[in-house]
């Protein structure tokens, strides 16, 4: 018995892919014949698509929730004693379940698009909405062909094959689907582009809905990266978060750009300028996001993420190539219209650290992206298997992130325009002699390492840099204002909310570089044999094994080690238990899952992983993995600060609602206007 | 106004200049090849000692030395005639056992046996579909683990 929910899913799956090929034949015979009324077909038609592909993912969730295993993407992605949130979650844990995630997200933020786009011209909404339906009906092509999430299962069972357990984490359940938002996200300023252009606009219109989506994207992809790297600290048991793996780094590529974008669109949305870099990196990061996607199921790459070879490489491939083509063509066709409205006459100042930002996150994506096929290119040149390793990625990107993280400290000091060096040399130098010191003081203390003296630099020109934007934004409110400090404090910091939306990002970039290199230069491993109530010393931390226990779960059963720790000046005194969990189901026989027990601080992890056990001799013996991580929290404090910045960004200021900008902005006009006031 | 976009240009390309420098350096030393073990066994044996690889075969079952609850395992792989002695340090995979396909990391010391200190129980063009894209747990190489920068 297939169900009625599962046979409405697959025909309003068919019906999205009809209503999308209609929007997009509906605004080409706008184009064509001029005819206004038809722009109501594309929007009702966008309401429509929005509705069928709810209707399809209300069946498979449905399907999921009732176990309904004629299905095979339920049999093989669910089971009966799942969690409900579990199952929820199994709607986008397979290829086919998490196409129709995405496509359900690209339909409804054409619903948000159609709503929004009621007073823009027709024409230019008509093509957004027809970019968005041509890729949506995409994905509901290659489910209907390739990979159908209501085929019926051939094979009748009483019960699913369950979720891995590696994903019953709540990161887990979390990172797909927000990456999902960020990927389906750069669509939607890559059609308002399209649109934009298409409709022969000149002006920088578009970007007030776009800059939202810009950022929604960039806040997603960020949490969906920091979520998944979490989720591999905490559950792979290999002590790192980052493996560059090909398909980590598919999702990385977006977000070079995506950073990269979300910086240029502030320039043209304000000054008229950068409009070919917008244009470029809205093409590009939706590019990457259907290439990442290629790489995760073409079977291209060999990753131990990836979903298996599969058809559907095929059709991504060619859609590659269509948007490459197309989306280049456009921009090129309306090239001239892409022409900044303001010259550049110097390079040291605000726009010029813009534009060196932008090159270098454009270089980052690069040797990422190359580092990534490099191994496909070696396999075509007849060079063999190879793998490039996480030192490659590690000795380019790291210092890459570095200069980066000084552009990002200095470009909010500089002023804008010509004469902005001159004005901002005081406060530069501030920042430097504070680096500097930063520095010496590593030094002082021993630390030597290049990355350590370099990163403490960076972080110091980081943090002074926030500080002294602060600083000058109350002085503005004070002098120009003639606020009262508690007042000037406050609107310092209410005023032009995505200025310090921005700082709050910087800060966490610089918490990130800590996280990083802290971990990475200072981290230990210790593997040891460890015996009932013996004691072993580790970088002077002792160990004392307790027990081995077994506890029977509800779909689990795990053998749990007890282990004191002592610090070394015998201070803390913590109890860990890591474990390994033999699962019922969604595991080879004799294998188990490593849960890892940590004590974490702020200072340091220390991250304790049962690696194997003996108890069949008089002494159990216990073989644990122990590891020091410095500063690792830092990475994830990092990664909060970068969305919380992102999230403050998302506010609507008195300047997105026409307020004049130097109403608006305080800190933002900080250099120049202080420098003027100062001389009154 | 051109004055300033030769300066971007020359700015431009002494950055894109340098990131070229690191990533060639980088690919340079950042490398290693997977190889059979017949592949591997057919090139010098200085070279063999010199440069780390990554070896795929199947476990013997004649001279497997692995003990429950002890670190480390010494082993025969197999490719497909030839074999090689192994001797791995580390936490062993649980599902390695005689039999099993194994990639091991490492480079020949000068009595022959191939000194590792890296082992996945699966080859990695064999792994199977993972839910989600997400990996079968396995242990990951040392360089990966470590990530120093």
């Amino acid at each position: 018995m297939i169900g009625p929910t599962a046979t409405i899913g697959e025909y309003a799956l068919a019906g999205s892919l009809l209503t999308g090929v209609a929007v997009v034949m509906a605004t080409i015979m706008q184009i064509a014949s001029g005819n206004e009324r038809l722009a109501r077909v594309v929007k009702f038609c966008s309401v429509l698509l929005a509705g069928l592909l709810t209707l399809s993912s209300w069946a498979l969730l449905t399907a999921l929730l009732n176990d309904n295993f004629t299905l095979q993407y339920v049999a093989k992605h669910s089971e009966k004693v799942l969690e409900t949130g579990y199952k929820v979650a199994a709607f986008w844990a397979g290829q086919e379940g998490s196409l129709l995630f995405w496509a359900w997200l690209l339909g409804l933020m054409g619903l948000v698009m159609t709503i929004g786009g009621r007073k823009a011209d027709s024409v230019q909404t008509s093509v957004a909405l027809a970019v968005m339906a041509a890729v949506t009906a995409f994905f509901c092509l290659i489910m209907l062909f390739e990979g159908n999430p209501f085929a019926i299962n051939p094979v009748r069972v009483a019960d699913g094959r369950g979720l891995n357990p590696l994903l019953h984490n709540i990161a887990m359940v979390a990172h797909p689907p927000l990456l999902f938002l960020g990927y389906a996200g750069y669509t939607a300023p890559f059609a308002l582009l399209i649109g934009a252009l298409v409709a022969g606009k000149r002006n920088s219109d578009w970007l007030q809905p776009a800059r939202y989506w810009i950022v929604f994207s960039w806040v997603m992809l960020t949490v969906g990266i920091v979520l998944g790297s979490w989720w591999a600290y905490l559950e792979l048991s290999f002590g790192g978060y980052w493996f560059w793996d090909a398909v980590e780094n598919a999702s990385l590529l977006p977000w070079f750009t995506g950073t990269a974008l979300l910086h240029s669109a502030v320039l043209q949305a304000r000054r008229g300028i950068f409009k070919r870099w917008v244009a470029t990196l809205a093409l590009l990061s939706f590019w990457l996001c259907i290439f990442g996607t290629y790489l995760t199921r073409s079977g291209v790459v060999q990753s131990v993420h990836s979903f298996g070879e599969s058809p559907i490489g095929t059709y991504l491939l060619v859609s590659l190539i269509a948007i490459a083509l197309g989306g280049a063509g456009v921009i090129a066709w309306r090239w001239s219209h892409l022409r900044p409205e303001h010259n550049t006459e110097e390079l040291i100042n605000r726009e010029g650290m813009f534009l060196a930002a932008n090159v270098l996150l454009v270089l980052m994506m690069a040797v990422t992206a190359l580092g990534t096929i490099w191994p496909v290119i070696c396999r075509i040149l007849g060079r063999g298997e190879v793998t490039l390793q996480a030192s490659f990625y590690n000795s380019v990107i790291l210092p890459m992130a570095l200069l980066l993280c000084l552009i990002m400290s200095s470009g909010p000091i500089l002023g804008a325009g010509n004469g902005a060096l001159a004005r901002a040399w005081g406060r530069l130098t501030v920042m430097g002699v504070i680096a500097a010191l930063a520095a010496i003081a590593m030094l002082v203390l021993g630390l030597t390492s290049p990355w350590t003296i370099f990163s403490a630099a960076t972080v110091a020109a980081v943090l002074s840099g926030v500080v002294i934007n602060i600083f000058y934004a109350i002085r503005v409110r004070i002098t120009s204002h003639q606020d009262a400090l508690p007042l000037a404090i406050v609107r310092a910091f209410t005023h032009n909310s995505r200025h310090w939306g921005a700082q709050l990002a910087h800060l966490g970039m610089a918490a990130i570089i800590v996280g990083v290199v802290g971990s990475a230069v200072y981290g230990t491993l210790d593997e040891l044999e460890i015996k009932k109530g013996e004691t072993k010393i580790a970088h002077g931390y002792q160990l004392i094994y307790g027990d081995l226990q077994e506890v029977r779960r509800n779909n689990h059963t795990a053998v749990v080690a007890t282990l004191d720790i002592v610090s070394p000046d015998g201070k803390q005194k913590f109890t860990v238990k890591p474990e390994n969990r033999f699962y019922d189901k969604g595991m080879q026989e004799g294998q188990s899952a490593r849960e890892v027990d940590l004590h974490m601080s702020f200072a340091r992890d220390i991250y304790t992983v049962l690696g194997g056990w003996d108890n069949t001799g008089p002494i159990g013996i216990a073989i644990l993995q122990f590891r020091i991580n410095p500063l690792i929290n830092w990475l994830w404090i990092g990664g909060a600060l970068l969305t919380l910045g992102g999230l403050v960004c998302l506010i609507p200021t008195r300047a997105a609602l026409n307020v004049p900008q130097h109403e608006a902005t305080a800190s933002d006009a900080t250099p120049a206007r202080t420098q003027k006031l100062a001389s009154k | 106004m051109t004055h300033v976009k030769t300066k971007i240009a020359v700015a431009g390309l002494i950055l894109a200049s340098a990131v070229g420098y690191l990533a060639y350096a980088g690919m340079d030393k950042g490398w290693v090849y997977t190889l059979s073990v017949d592949h591997f066994l057919q090139k010098p044996a200085a070279e063999q000692q010199r440069t780390r690889v990554r070896l795929c075969g199947t476990v013997e079952p004649t001279d497997f030395q692995a003990v429950k609850g002890r670190l480390g395992a010494k082993f025969v792989l197999k490719g497909e005639t030839a074999t090689i002695p192994v001797s791995y340090t580390g936490i062993v995979p649980e599902m390695f056992k005689a039999g099993a396909e194994v990639l091991v990391e490492g480079k020949r010391d000068a009595s022959g046996v191939f000194q590792s200190d890296v082992m996945l129980t699966k080859c990695a063009s064999k792994y199977e579909e993972a839910p989600n894209g997400h990996p079968v747990k396995t242990k990951p190489t040392t360089q990966e683990a470590e990530a120093k920068p």
